[in-house]
């Protein structure tokens, strides 16, 4: 059997929230050993988001329930150990010593004050990779910047491009600019480790979140640099080709209606509401769509004859569609359309997401059992490997629970030390503070 | 100072967006990435423009040449057996492949991974496709929208009256494309270390469906459904008109403080109406109107300055030409100018990663196979005369 990719390397993740560990999220997925950092005092935020809120489930472990972190940070260790310490921040060197690569997302200063620089990681593994991820950058003004997801794809283009044509910017439903910059992240790691492997060389390297984001709107740049303009706000609409948007269609019944949660917990509502998005790029698509919506007149009319008289005409070609989808569901309309190469997609929102045919049919969704959370339903690795196909190999660690493997087997400390680190506080399974000051 | 990719080779069978954006950023890190185009046309989004001055042109299109620096292009016919056969002289000698055509086309072309792994075990691949290799949606047609819509992002964006909407541009796709530059190097990481490639099947709707933050994981595991919530979570989450635009703030309970202080108000810190998350949700309304009048009194300028001083989670709302001119991006080199003999000199973003002793480096993007005398003759030992064949029979 082979192993996967990068079964082998080992990751000391000292990455909080969501961004970060998406990224050694990835890491994990493909083999490696990240295990996660917190302090005693500092769990990682997304901890304390809790379906139902803090105290819907005060019994047992709530920091151990999320299942936002139980997503993210499935197939890696967890350990608690309090960097501030001076004999924890020993501790840490020791593991970075047996480690491959360190990853934080911290404030700027933070790795500077607990005097963790790359400097000072070299000199106890002379081969270090340490990756940082600042939201926008480690030097020059915008170090002290704080940022998160929402605020950074403000500042790299996207919220001021994205938005109904008769709107205003828009933020992204929660929120594109984490999940990218997480890819980017695991980017920037692939490439350091390539780097090390090649030349057997550690390395220092950035992963900006602004930056990465920057990359996705590329086209924008080039459009101003030649026509001193940029792309208005199109909102569904496509820059030539027509119809091209998003319908109503038929509501649920009341009773069959999606539940609802806002603010992290039920709100007793529930949505009816359905959507199909429709695309038309050519004339064969645009005869398809007629005769589908029983039509076929609407292909002599002279004022969709052709693709530029479509585009010209689209608000009154949008009128027609969504009379016509308004009668029929999503996923019939989607089927209906796609049988006829029609491109068509119903807009699956996540509960559709985990009960869609297609996704079950390609096994997207895994089920682990987690210590206190019980049986977890999570995505399985996006990419799908021929020769070691990889899977959810462990759900997320419990806070701290890895602490003896780290400690006692890798390190090699007895019961009776691991012990007295844990009396004295630079260990521990429970943290401190919890969901204190946090969010 | 050596690219971190020097030595790796890519052969480059990919069109539109995800695939370049892949390929793009493995060139920027030093890879030797042969773009195979169809001869005559290329790739699609030479005809995509934006075109200097609206003049459509092969060679001028901002979105090929955005998305393509720095690679090889080599024009082949693979519905030729002759340029299937050329591509598999390439291939052995290759790291990866990197595809983003209709599930099955490969393999109809006799190019399907077990065919390659044949070829040259060492060898990895990369399928990029809307909705996966197989499935019951496998052949459905798809473009940005359904991607969008069908990966579940596009259900919590917009206003919750209102039809959701999709994100600006290209976001699935540049996704995937980002994901699978990322799955290209850790099988090739992998085939060193464990001595063997692998095959990488990627769907865009899965990237997204992985990338639902807490929404996915509540309606996987409790049953209920996040909803739009447009561009206002709560006083301070939200996007704010100012004086010349808008800024979005984005402040945790734990930057509240910062918030205030940074509003001049540091009186609000103790002010029992916001001083607990309780009180505040309580009195958003009174909080979101003190927010939109200070905001209205000043330039976006004044308040990205007042958030790096006090450390508040602002986002300077920022059109494509600010960010062209913005002097922290400029300072660190992030834009790369470069001259293209068709299009002329113009600045290229960089890519993901600064690393100070592995630079990404931006060169122009190719000419319709400019590289096929370099790599047929140079590297596979075709003479001239028979390129001349290849090129009447319309090879390459």
């Amino acid at each position: 059997m082979t192993p996967l990719p990068l079964q082998g390397v080992r990751v000391a993740d000292l990455t909080m929230a969501w961004a970060g560990p998406h990224g050694t999220q990835q890491l994990a997925d493909m083999g490696a050993e990240v295990i996660k950092i917190e302090g005693p005092n500092n769990h990682d935020l997304i901890r304390a988001i809790v379906f139902g809120g803090l105290s819907a489930t005060d019994v047992g472990h709530p920091y151990n329930k999320s299942v936002y972190f139980n997503e993210f940070s499935r197939n890696k260790l967890g350990l608690c150990l309090n960097l501030a310490d001076p004999e924890g921040r020993e501790l840490f060197l020791r593991f970075v010593a047996i480690c491959d690569v360190v990853v934080e997302n911290y404030r700027a200063d933070v790795m500077d004050k607990l005097n963790l620089t790359y400097e000072v990681l070299k000199q106890v593994k002379s081969d270090i990779i340490v990756v940082t991820q600042p939201a926008f950058s480690k030097t020059g003004s915008e170090r002290n910047l704080v940022g998160y997801g929402p605020s950074i794809e403000a500042a790299a283009g996207m919220q001021g491009l994205s938005g109904y044509r008769d709107g205003g910017p828009q933020k992204t439903g929660f929120t594109y600019c984490d999940a990218l910059a997480g890819l980017g992240l695991a980017n920037v790691l692939m490439l350091a480790l390539l780097y090390r492997q090649r030349t057997g060389k550690g390395i220092y390297a950035e992963g900006s979140m602004r930056d990465t984001t920057l990359g996705v709107i590329g086209e924008t740049f080039m459009e101003w640099q030649m026509n001193r303009r940029y792309p208005p706000r199109l909102g569904n609409r496509h820059a030539w080709m027509a119809p091209h948007g998003c319908y109503p269609c038929k509501p649920l019944p009341p009773e069959e209606g999606r539940p609802i949660h806002r603010a992290r917990g039920s709100s007793g509502e529930k949505s009816t509401d359905r959507w199909v998005t429709i695309a038309v790029g050519s004339d064969d698509q645009w005869r398809s769509l007629c005769e589908a919506m029983g039509m076929a007149e609407l292909v002599e009319d002279g004022r969709f004859a052709d693709a530029v008289s479509r585009y010209e005409h689209q608000d009154e070609l949008d009128d027609i569609v969504a009379a016509w989808t308004r009668e029929h569901g999503d996923y019939e309309l989607m089927h209906l359309l796609q049988a006829r190469g029609v491109p068509a997609g119903a807009v699956l929102t996540p509960l559709a997401i985990s009960q869609d045919p297609h996704l079950e049919a390609r096994d997207v969704f895994e089920v682990v059992e987690h210590p206190d959370f019980g049986p977890n339903k999570v995505t399985r690795p996006s990419a799908r490997l021929s020769e070691s196909p990889a899977h959810v190999r462990r759900p997320a660690p419990c806070f701290g629970e890895h602490n003896d493997y780290v400690l006692g087997d890798l390190l090699g400390l007895s019961g009776d030390e691991i012990q007295a680190l844990e009396e004295k506080g630079i260990i521990s399974s429970v943290p401190k503070r919890y969901g204190v000051g946090t969010l | 100072m050596e690219q971190a990719l020097a030595g790796i080779k890519i052969l480059d069978l990919t069109h539109h967006v995800a695939g370049p954006y892949a390929t793009r950023l493995l060139a920027g890190y030093g890879a030797e990435v042969i773009k195979i185009e169809p001869p005559g046309t290329g790739d699609p989004t030479r005809l995509w423009g934006p075109f200097p001055g609206d003049e459509p042109h092969p060679e001028k299109s901002g979105f090929f040449l955005v998305l393509n620096t720095g690679k090889k292009s080599v024009t082949l016919n693979l519905k030729t057996k002759t340029g299937v056969r050329i591509f598999e002289e390439l291939a052995r000698t290759a790291d990866a492949v990197v595809e983003n055509f209709s599930p099955g086309v490969m393999a109809a072309w006799g190019l399907g991974w077990h065919e390659l792994h044949e070829l040259n075990p060492k060898l990895s691949m990369v399928s990029i496709s809307n909705f996966g290799q197989d499935g019951p949606y496998r052949d459905y047609k798809a473009n940005e929208l359904m991607a969008f819509a069908m990966g579940g992002m596009m259900s919590t964006t917009g206003d919750p009256d209102r039809e959701p909407v999709k994100n600006f541009g290209h976001a699935a796709e540049y996704m995937a494309g980002l994901k699978a530059s990322s799955a290209a190097m850790t099988v090739i990481y992998g085939a060193t270390a464990h001595g063997g490639g692998q095959h990488v099947d990627l769907s865009i709707q899965e990237e997204m469906v992985a990338s639902l933050e807490s929404s996915g994981p509540i309606a996987f595991n409790y049953g209920y459904d996040a909803v739009r919530s447009g561009s206002y979570s709560r006083a301070a989450m939200a996007i704010y008109p100012c004086k010349d635009g808008h800024m979005m703030f984005w402040c945790l309970d734990r930057n509240i403080p910062a918030l205030f202080r940074g509003m001049g108000s540091p009186e609000l810190i103790d002010d029992p109406r916001f001083s607990t998350a309780a009180a505040r949700q309580e009195n958003d309304d009174i909080l979101n109107a003190l927010i939109i009048s200070w905001c209205a009194e000043r330039t976006k300028k004044e308040i990205y300055e007042i958030g790096i001083q006090e450390q508040v989670p602002v986002g300077y709302m920022a059109m494509p030409d600010e960010l062209l001119e913005w002097p922290p991006l400029r300072d660190k080199g992030f834009w790369q100018e470069v001259e293209h003999p068709f299009a002329g000199t113009l600045s290229y973003p960089g890519g993901p990663s600064l690393m100070s002793e592995a630079p990404y480096v931006v060169s122009r993007a190719p000419l319709l196979g400019e590289h096929n005398e370099e790599v047929l003759c140079g590297r596979l030992g075709y003479t001239n005369l028979q390129l001349s064949q290849l090129r009447a029979l319309g090879i390459i």
